[in-house]
């Protein structure tokens, strides 16, 4: 797990679990306000797609994971891919070039991989009940047309809208929960 | 991960090849039999729906007993390490005849502990679980849609078939990996 953040250009520091407890909280919360917000626009026939890119480029930028950058290293272990080509020279005119990374930003040594290892059985449990409640839900409108005739709810959207928040929840729950369990990293030493 | 005194009386699982072949049985049965209620479902539709029996038979009656995991009973010892099968706590009944048998399921301390080594294999099959439902949700998704391109009364049957089969598939994946990966176990002298 990384150390620090780099947000617009600025180093944050999350070393501390609160300050990483902190973005998890806010990070679910403002998914779950953008995807009730999605609701009123278009009752997530569309923007239901979008928000899983969204939740892709939360994973690219702050939680990492499923992609290299972001505070966890990537599962897989695998060296980001790049061209082999030199840089051009526009990236480093404008000084926005990166260079490859060193292997420890993205190589997972064995008690890194123990913990992702921990946090995907932690995750694959929640997601399990989530699944199952998901499913008992497709089948309310069989059981109480009249209950969901009263309410004016079309059940196809809100199906969809369960099965989106489901899959952003497998998308980001083992980062979350390796976030959320890390103990406190120690200061480096100047 | 797996459990010292085979859940079958009639036969061993310490082999692989027997697990295999049982891992093999269950999940043609299981997907056999989704199929089959699935099937009947399109043609005669009932009110109670075959799926609302399929799901808690397989969850709480064929998977702990076959494949464990879930709880204390099956192949796979308990990933929470607990056993939660209030009839099989029972004392050993006295027979009137013969020996004392044990229950069917009852488990050793041992089978019920899981020690580093088995902590860190469940933690690891999970994770490879988990990395392999991201391909189904996918294949599920593709479905999904082919059958919207049909009729939108199918977007939503698939719809329902999807998380079910989805929810099927994984309570099953962590379990079935073990038995059909874990070596071959030495067999114990039963006298």
């Amino acid at each position: 797990m990384n150390a620090e953040l780099v947000l617009a250009g600025r180093v944050v520091d999350m070393a501390a679990r609160q300050r990483r407890r902190m973005l998890v909280v806010g990070i679910y919360a403002v998914l779950a306000a953008a995807l009730a917000g999605c609701w009123f626009v278009d009752r997530w026939q569309t923007t239901g797609v979008y928000f899983i890119f969204a939740t892709l480029a939360v994973n690219r930028f702050l939680l990492g994971g499923y992609a290299f950058g972001g505070l966890i290293k990537p599962f897989s272990g695998e060296r980001p891919k790049r061209l082999d080509m030199p840089p051009p020279f526009v990236l480093l005119a404008l000084r926005v070039y990166q260079p490859p990374p060193d292997e420890n930003h993205f190589r997972n040594d064995e008690r890194e991989i123990e913990q992702r290892n921990a946090a995907a059985y932690k995750a694959y449990q929640g997601l399990l009940m989530v699944l199952v409640f998901v499913w008992l839900a497709t089948n309310v409108h069989v059981h109480l047309p009249r209950l969901m005739e009263r309410l004016h709810i079309p059940m196809a959207n809100v199906l969809y809208g369960l099965a989106t928040a489901t899959v952003v929840l497998g998308l980001t729950l083992p980062q979350a929960i390796l976030l959320w369990t890390e103990p406190d990293m120690e200061e480096e030493q100047p | 991960m797996i459990v010292e005194s085979s859940p079958f009386p009639w036969f061993s699982v310490a082999r692989r090849r027997t697990r295999r072949i049982l891992v093999a049985v269950y999940w043609i049965a299981v997907l056999g039999v989704f199929g089959v209620v699935q099937w009947t479902e399109i043609f005669r539709p009932s009110h109670i729906g075959g799926l609302h029996l399929l799901f808690p038979l397989q969850v709480i009656v064929f998977l702990p007993a076959i494949l464990g995991g879930v709880r204390a009973g099956g192949m796979v010892k308990p990933f929470r390490g607990v056993c939660w099968a209030p009839l099989d706590d029972r004392d050993q009944p006295q027979t009137l005849f013969g020996p004392r048998r044990p229950l069917r399921g009852s488990a050793s301390p041992a089978d019920l502990e899981l020690d580093e080594r088995d902590v860190l294999e469940r933690d690891r099959v999970h994770y490879f679980a988990y990395t392999a439902s991201r391909w189904l949700v996918l294949a599920l998704l593709a479905v999904q849609l082919g059958a919207g391109l049909m009729s939108p009364e199918w977007l939503f049957r698939a719809g329902n078939a999807s998380f079910f089969l989805l929810a099927l598939v994984l309570w099953s994946l962590p379990q079935s990996l073990i038995l059909w990966n874990e070596p071959d176990m030495e067999e114990r002298d039963e006298r």
